[in-house]
């Protein structure tokens, strides 16, 4: 799993490439709910290069949005192929996540 | 001579149908009530005994007595340590029996078997006499049998055959041990030997002092059945088998040097004490208190033994997975008398056996490294009974309006939590057929594996802490689904053409159950609300 954070604008973004899994979703955790956490942030996760995300991600997403919500923030992923798409939906986790098709046109919409 | 064997075939048969009469109609009439009562008496040591004796008495089976405790034990309602006197006791219980059939009241029994058994043809009497009459119908029955058995015995002194069997075994004490050891080994009660052993006698077959030998090798017979049966068991059940037959193979062997020193020596030891408390030479009831010193001996091994067996036990043979996830963690029958504590504690119990399952989807991830997943099931199922039974209990105490209200919830709470076990148990049993190597359903299966996964450990979110957020999360994210996960079959059953018909079954099937496990979820968290709020449900 690699994480490669930059800005885009008022936007921290955290590019994630290979899979989330129990290793990985440690490496989210550290990298993301202390940006989230420490007052109102905005978090783009680029998910274009993500192949596979197991549920201690999902939780870690999870409780990513409980806490950008806690302290006004926002969170959004964008580029999720077709396939981790519907693994999103059979998780639900597209009702609770806000989630774009394109990192560069949610950014200029959000701006 | 045929009509002999016939007569002693039949009296055995009904002997032996008296005996497991008895047995299943008082278990089927006290069975609950002696379960609870025996795990509060477990505490203090005479309730303890007083408790094993009867029941004992009642199964005439010490065996049976272990095999009850064995479930008690693993169903978290008394320790190794406080079942293993109780064992020793139900020793004692079936020396009754042994001392009934020691009298000559044929009369009485004949007239007790006619009674019982004409009200149980007519169905005389309320019906919840039923099974006591039946019981006392096969008590009956019991010593019509032995009384054929005596019959058949009565003239064979009379036949050349038996004179020349009488003069084989003459004096021989140590030939009636050993049989009466591999007897035990065939028969499973040493009463019932014991018994057979005064009939015998009574036959003129066998000396007093071989009827006794032949008791005295039940003993010996209970350690050497264990030692043969009990290869497959492992854990706690184990345990208490191997201290059976220890404490029966202690006293079988220690009446047994009794005997040879008496015999040798003159001093006066267990014959001696029989024939003082029973003076009359050719009385059955000297048999009698022969089974009674070894039935004592073995209570008395146990008594002096039981506190470093148990640790002893528990070193050779410690509790299997199964038996230690068995275990309720939190409920008691102590904290029945307080229905706020019981409740806090069966819903603490609920909440542990929901914690339960991720550990059952996990089996999919490391199947080699993980407890078998239809362990774990069966594990769940017994701890899901006893909290099943438990918040029975507190229903029969009759609550107060609140603690009814929260009773009413968690037994809601608890049917979803059973059905979501069985569920989740045959998910990940259907899984692991489906995925196996180059599948080409695995991304959709890892997909319901890993989605599942998450709505159960946010279920659990939703039990550790009272955060509305958590319960609307959860409501969210277990909406309904049936459209995506139709699209999903659709599409792979679409591209994925190689798939034979029992793959596509079984696909169909996984993903129904997946839905299944969602709407349980769903249903979880609308209970987890009620709980939260439980006065609010009985009044709407």
């Amino acid at each position: 799993m690699q994480i490669t954070p930059s800005t885009r604008g008022s936007w921290t973004v955290l590019t994630l490439a290979g899979k989330l899994d129990n290793a990985g979703s440690e490496e989210l955790r550290a990298e993301l709910l202390p940006r989230l956490s420490s007052g109102p942030a905005s978090v783009a996760l680029d998910c274009s290069a993500l192949d596979y995300v197991t549920s201690s991600g999902f939780r870690v997403l999870l409780q990513a949005e409980k806490e950008q919500r806690k302290h006004g923030g926002r969170l959004l992923l964008a580029g999720l192929t077709p396939a981790l798409r519907n693994f999103f939906e059979i998780a639900g986790l597209h009702t609770v996540l806000h989630l774009v098709p394109d990192l560069d046109s949610a950014l200029a919409a959000e701006r | 001579m045929s009509e002999l064997a016939a007569l002693f075939l039949a009296g055995l048969a009904l002997f032996f149908h008296g005996v497991s009469g008895i047995r299943t109609h008082l278990q089927g009439l006290t069975s609950r009530r002696l379960r609870r009562q025996l795990a509060a008496w477990s505490r203090r040591p005479l309730l303890a005994g007083a408790g094993g004796f009867l029941f004992g008495a009642v199964t005439q089976s010490s065996t049976a007595v272990a095999f009850i405790l064995t479930s008690l034990v693993s169903g978290g309602l008394m320790s190794v340590a406080h079942a293993l006197p109780i064992v020793a006791w139900a020793n004692l219980g079936t020396v009754p029996l042994v001392f009934f059939a020691s009298l000559n009241a044929h009369l009485a029994f004949l007239y007790l078997l006619g009674v019982a058994g004409l009200a149980l043809a007519f169905d005389l009497g309320p019906a919840r006499l039923r099974p006591a009459l039946s019981a006392l119908f096969h008590v009956g029955l019991l010593f019509l049998g032995l009384q054929l058995m005596k019959e058949a015995f009565a003239p064979l002194p009379s036949f050349e055959g038996f004179r020349e069997l009488a003069a084989f075994i003459q004096g021989s004490a140590l030939a009636t041990f050993v049989a009466g050891a591999l007897l035990r080994v065939l028969v499973q009660s040493s009463s019932a030997i014991a018994v057979i052993a005064i009939a015998l006698a009574h036959g003129g077959l066998l000396s007093l002092d071989q009827a006794a030998m032949m008791m005295f090798g039940t003993g010996a017979g209970v350690g050497l059945s264990i030692f043969l049966l009990s290869s497959n068991l492992r854990g706690v059940p184990r345990q208490i088998a191997l201290y059976q037959a220890l404490i029966n193979g202690v006293s079988g062997l220690a009446l047994c040097t009794l005997y040879y020193v008496e015999h040798y020596s003159g001093a006066p030891l267990v014959l001696s004490l029989s024939a003082a408390l029973a003076p009359s030479p050719d009385s059955p009831v000297r048999l009698a208190y022969a089974f009674l010193f070894l039935q004592s001996t073995a209570v008395l091994a146990a008594l002096v033994g039981s506190r470093p067996a148990a640790a002893w036990l528990a070193r050779l043979s410690p509790p299997t997975d199964e038996q230690d996830l068995s275990r309720p963690r939190f409920i008691s029958n102590e904290a029945l008398a307080d229905p706020d504590s019981a409740l806090e504690l069966a819903d603490k119990e609920q909440v542990a056996l929901l914690a339960q399952l991720p550990a059952q989807l996990d089996t999919l991830r490391q199947p080699a490294a993980a407890v078998p997943p239809a362990v774990r099931h069966r594990a769940a199922q017994t701890v899901a009974a006893e909290i099943h039974a438990y918040l029975r209990e507190l229903a029969g105490q009759s609550p107060d309006a609140q603690a009814s209200a929260r009773l009413l919830a968690l037994e809601q709470r608890h049917a979803l939590v059973v059905s979501l076990t069985d569920t989740i148990h045959d998910f990940t049993a259907a899984l692991a057929r489906l995925r196996g190597p180059g599948s080409a359903s695995a991304p959709l299966l890892d997909s319901l594996l890993e989605s599942l996964d998450t709505l159960l450990l946010t279920a659990l979110d939703t039990t550790r802490a009272s955060d509305p957020d958590d319960l609307a999360l959860l409501l969210r994210l277990t909406a309904d689904r049936g459209d995506l996960m139709e699209r999903l079959r659709r599409q792979l059953l679409a591209s994925e053409t190689a798939l034979d018909h029992a793959q596509k079954s079984d696909l169909f099937y996984v993903t129904g159950l997946f839905e299944r496990a969602v709407w349980l979820l769903r249903q979880f968290a609308l209970a987890q609300q009620a709980l939260a709020n439980p006065a609010a449900v009985t009044q709407t």
